[in-house]
């Protein structure tokens, strides 16, 4: 080993290196940069060479910036204010208030969807009571402010199977890894710094109605939140964290805590 | 008293570190544990101001481990690691000239040092506009004029 490094020494003078140096970067080093960039300055440097274009545009670098950027979810929520959408997401960007677009609408009233995989769909409720103009339904990326229009989609007939739940008190209805799970809440119908702990029923067998229950003891911070705080359940995210949001908005604050620490049922 | 390693820069001085601060590099970790760092570590690519650096870096971030180990309760209230100081420290570590940004990358990478690695190749293309990119990276625009205009084009909320 040593004297492998003893044989590249001496190569490049410390002083022309500097200025060279930036041609030698080896092509590892070049892939550990790139790999690190966000999708802005990917599309950005989209610009500086055709070369970077097509590196950045191949399959297998975006499918690996996929895998990467899915590997490390992030909330994302959106406020609709003043016929503008502004949306944010958890971890932070540094500049949160540069991400927000207009978005088209005569009346601003809009109905934003759940996100999924960073994109929003927002559907006009103006039209959807009853005026004369095709519902218009839209796809919007907040990362990049594009919106596209869906065309409009055919509709068939399906048939539903109904499936009765027996629960005692109320609850929200979660997508639980791919099985319906309703998070129940105690009398009083909300969640609040009192809540000790949290109840999950998942359906493991539709056909038999069998329901398996979980139970979670909420973390010690929990009790910080104070007894006026009233979360009601937002929805789960990709690492089955469910997210709870305060029901009055004078300030902005999400919770979300990790199905871990298990009770017996 | 801890063991001491001896690395020596291509300049041919010698720095003696802690052990636990150089098992920072995954490369002197394997060294260290194949036996063979007696007499000390040469590292013919990595002169003297960036070795200065790295051990720096290295130092620092195991004094934070052994501190963020002794305070393990010491969380906020939403059980995250009170690591803004650490992250702070970081960004002004990298508030280097560009030819030692690039030396320190390249040590990070010949060293295998994951976090400063990280910390270097993103502070490297933060903020750059593509002109900057290209002498940064000696890049040949190969775009026409219209050509690149296209582009812009294209991804113009990039450039806002």
């Amino acid at each position: 080993m040593r004297k492998q490094q003893k044989h590249v020494s001496k190569t490049a003078n410390p002083k022309t290196r500097s200025v060279e140096n930036s041609e030698s970067i080896p092509a590892d080093l070049i892939f550990e940069i790139f790999s690190r960039l966000t999708a802005k300055s990917l599309s950005r440097f989209r610009c500086v060479s055709k070369e970077w274009a097509s590196i950045f545009c191949s399959r297998n670098f975006s499918h690996s910036f996929l895998t990467r950027s899915s590997a490390r979810p992030r909330l994302l929520f959106t406020f609709h204010v003043d016929g503008k959408l502004f949306s944010y997401s958890a971890p932070q960007p540094r500049n949160p208030d540069q991400n927000h677009m207009p978005i088209p609408t005569r009346m601003g009233s809009f109905l934003i969807h759940r996100p999924d995989s960073g994109l929003i769909c927002p559907s006009d409720m103006w039209s959807k009571r009853g005026c004369n103009d095709s519902k218009m339904i839209m796809i919007c990326n907040p990362s990049t402010g594009q919106f596209k229009k869906l065309p409009a989609a055919r509709t068939r007939r399906v048939h539903f199977k109904s499936l009765e739940i027996n629960l005692t008190c109320s609850s929200t209805l979660i997508n639980y890894k791919g099985r319906l799970g309703a998070i129940q809440f105690d009398s009083v119908g909300f969640y609040s710094g009192r809540t000790t702990s949290l109840g999950l029923m998942v359906l493991d067998d539709a056909e038999q109605h069998k329901w398996s229950k979980k139970t979670y003891i909420l973390p010690p911070f929990w009790k910080n939140l104070g007894v006026d705080t009233r979360l009601n359940v937002v929805g789960l995210t990709g690492d089955s964290e469910i997210v709870f949001s305060p029901s009055i908005l004078s300030i902005l604050s999400i919770f979300s805590t990790t199905m871990r620490r298990e009770t017996a049922p | 008293m801890s063991k001491k390693i001896i690395f020596e820069s291509s300049e041919g001085e010698s720095f003696e570190v802690d052990e636990a601060v150089a098992l920072e590099c995954q490369t002197i970790k394997n060294m260290i544990e194949d036996d063979c760092t007696d007499g000390g570590i040469p590292l013919a690519n990595v002169n003297s101001a960036t070795l200065t650096k790295v051990i720096d870096y290295c130092k620092k971030h195991v004094e934070a481990a052994a501190a963020a180990e002794a305070n393990a309760g010491d969380k906020d209230i939403y059980g995250a690691n009170k690591d803004i100081e650490l992250k702070t420290w970081d960004e002004e570590f990298v508030k280097v000239d560009q030819p030692l940004l690039f030396d320190l990358m390249l040590a990070a990478n010949f060293l295998i040092i994951p976090g400063l690695l990280d910390l270097t190749c993103k502070t490297m293309m933060r903020g750059k506009t593509v002109l900057q990119i290209r002498e940064i990276f000696h890049i040949k625009k190969d775009y026409t004029d219209a050509e690149e205009a296209e582009v812009r084009k294209e991804n113009a909320w990039a450039f806002e």
